[in-house]
């Protein structure tokens, strides 16, 4: 990596989405960018985190905007259902293009 | 990085797995059994044997649905999903009357022949079994699941050794229904192990 690229790089991961960046949410939204809503299980079965870690991030994601949460009841089951915002689809495109970015002018 | 392809390829991958449970499998095994089961037993009525299957498919739809939930978790596809699956579903369902359809046409005009049905009698105890393969392959597609292609592949294998041995064309049927039936059995206890019903 030349001195240039490598000062593009470091700028480009300074700017990065920390919301998103962080591995455990990276993975939260991915899953719910691929569908128009899920729940807490299916989350959970999916990424493997536990209930506390899915809990803690999503509340991080729906503080952001990026995420939004319904409580609901199926018969007498409650049921925690995640859908992506608009914003949060942004935010998570625009991560994407800027992660695809620093890895293009990395060697 | 998490580029188109790769999304696209965690949908697919999600959406795949969404079918591991194992119950279509038996449900198609156990329909495929009973086909060939009818066939064997009372062949003047092994056409109406369709008809329990077809009546059946909502309520285990609904109930695999309702099962899923309580151990998979709840989730809505995005819409191009939602949209291919629907496109799939009404396919098969038009492939599945066509495909009767011309079974029934073809036992009536082999009835009614004049010319000679020679090559018709010969691949008679095959023609059912590997017509329910062409429906398994539909289902391959709309399921992403490749199990299924092995399944029409069985089907084909049984129909051939069926016309081999001049066999009743129930035999070829009942034979890949088992094997289908076991393997959607097993997958079913492996995923209900791995899956116990947990609160959302």
């Amino acid at each position: 990596m030349t001195a240039t690229s490598e000062e593009d790089a470091s700028a480009g991961v300074a700017h990065l989405d920390r919301i998103i960046h962080e591995p455990a949410r990276l993975v939260l939204i991915s899953n719910l960018a691929i569908v128009d809503e899920a729940d807490f299980v299916f989350l959970s079965n999916r990424t493997g985190l536990t209930a506390g870690n899915i809990s803690s991030h999503m509340a991080k994601l729906e503080r952001t905007g990026y995420v939004h949460v319904a409580k609901s009841f199926v018969g007498r089951r409650p049921r925690t259902t995640y859908r992506i915002t608009t914003s949060g689809r942004a935010a998570f495109d625009r991560y994407r293009k800027h992660v695809g970015g620093i890895l293009d002018i990395s060697p | 990085m998490t580029t188109d392809h790769d999304l696209r390829n965690l949908e697919r991958a999600a959406y795949s797995s969404s079918y591991s449970d194992g119950i279509i499998d038996l449900y198609l095994g156990l329909s495929i059994v009973w086909l060939g089961t009818a066939w064997i037993w009372r062949p003047d009525l092994a056409g109406l044997a369709g008809i329990l299957p077809a009546v059946l498919v909502v309520p285990v739809l609904m109930g695999r649905q309702t099962f899923l939930e309580r151990r998979t978790g709840y989730v809505k596809w995005a819409e191009p999903r939602r949209k291919t699956e629907h496109r799939s579903l009404l396919g098969a369902a038009i492939l599945g009357i066509l495909l009767f359809a011309l079974a029934i046409g073809a036992f009536l005009v082999v009835r009614r022949a004049s010319f000679d049905t020679g090559i018709f009698e010969a691949i008679a105890p095959a023609l059912m079994a590997w017509l329910l393969a062409l429906m398994t392959l539909v289902l391959a597609v709309v399921m992403t699941a490749r199990r299924m292609i092995a399944y029409a592949a069985v089907l084909v294998v049984t129909g051939i050794v069926g016309a081999a041995f001049d066999a009743n064309p129930g035999w070829p049927m009942l034979v890949s229904g088992l094997v289908i039936v076991a393997v959607g059995g097993s997958m079913l206890v492996s995923f209900l192990r791995v899956n116990p019903t947990v609160e959302s």
